[in-house]
């Protein structure tokens, strides 16, 4: 029952979990709510610390799915194109989350230290577009992993076609 | 939005320019890795060996190792480098960049494995092709270029591999960094 493979796959899906999850709770519930509840310096206060703890999160996240994607490819025993069209997209997951944390995050963190700034709402915007990208990404990933583990590649690449 | 992105790092060229250190590793990591991945497919110990025999033996014990290795750390560093060029955070590009150095001379090894064993798996194919079988191939099989082509696919895909965690690793050091420091934009300002 307990076996390293399916321990592997298990820390793989609940990063997936950590990570998407937590993207989309920021994105959908937390923002929001913020926006309608809290006044103006009180909710960057609120964001500025979200953006600091998720990132951390999300970031450790997306480390640990690769580790333990490349020990899930060991599993598998096969590369297929859709294997290829997946690392890539993971590597465009992590680069965008890294511009959206250590880019754009970090700069609503400084320039919120002094207060309410003309130019943090746009930054938060441009934050949330990223945040969603990656969160799609994220989707795109998984249905090509089930592909992958349940579907065979041959089919999703068929379907794609 | 890569538009806007690339345009952003054009106008902080300056301090977004990579550090000495990152740059030799990764030129040293090129060298050692084409000098034994020439050496690995085209048989140079034999050769080696007729001049100084007791260096072309241990070299060609060891030659798949140097190949294995300089295709790790490749990755690895490049995976730093382009990781690092997403964060206009100073201390998290900085910092995140030596602590992810750090962490990569500490994973190297392990990892080496790792990577190779994953990207021995041929393609389409459910069958891992060990070390040895992969010499005898392309020592038996092949003509030289042949070897040259099917050392350097294993020489890229490991480093492929590689990238990818130290893109990973880069994320994990930097995480810790974020919003400690100025950005590239401030930076500008200030020179």
């Amino acid at each position: 029952m307990l076996t390293l493979r399916l321990l592997v796959l298990f820390i793989h899906v609940t990063a997936v979990i950590v990570a998407l999850g937590g993207s989309l709770f920021s994105t959908f519930a937390l923002t929001p709510i913020l926006a309608e509840e809290l006044d103006a310096p009180s909710r960057l206060k609120v964001a500025r610390r979200v953006i600091r703890r998720l990132g951390a999160i999300v970031l450790t996240a997306l480390a640990v799915l690769v580790f333990t994607g490349i020990l899930n490819v060991m599993f598998l025993g096969s590369v297929s194109t859709v294997l290829i069209v997946k690392l890539v997209l993971v590597a465009v997951v992590i680069v965008l989350a890294l511009y959206q944390y250590g880019s754009l995050g970090a700069q609503v963190w400084r320039l919120s230290e002094r207060g309410p700034d003309p130019a943090i709402a746009a930054l938060q915007a441009r934050f949330r577009r990223v945040g969603i990208t990656v969160g799609t990404l994220v989707l795109i990933i998984v249905y090509l992993s089930l592909g992958l583990t349940r579907g065979g590649g041959a089919i999703i690449l068929a379907a794609l076609r | 939005m890569n538009a806007r992105m690339a345009s952003e790092d054009k106008t902080n060229s300056t301090p977004k320019r990579t550090p000495a250190l990152l740059g030799r590793l990764t030129l040293l990591a090129v060298l050692v890795g084409v000098i034994s991945t020439l050496s690995y497919s085209m048989s140079m110990p034999t050769m080696i060996r007729q001049g100084h025999p007791d260096f072309g033996a241990w070299w060609d014990l060891n030659q798949f190792y140097f190949m294995e290795g300089a295709a790790m750390a490749l990755g690895l560093l490049v995976g730093i480098r382009i990781g690092r060029g997403f964060v206009s955070d100073t201390a998290a590009r900085a910092c995140g960049a030596n602590v992810a150095l750090v962490l990569a001379i500490i994973v190297l090894i392990p990892l080496m494995h790792l990577c190779g064993d994953a990207a021995r798996i041929a393609w389409g194919s459910r069958v891992i092709v060990t070390q040895g079988v992969t010499i005898g191939h392309m020592h038996l099989a092949g003509k030289p270029l042949d070897k040259v082509l099917m050392t350097g696919v294993y020489f890229f895909k490991t480093a492929g591999f590689a990238a990818l965690s130290g893109l990973a690793l880069f994320a994990v050091a930097a995480v810790a960094f974020i919003g400690t420091g100025k950005s590239s934009e401030e930076q500008t300002a200030a020179a």
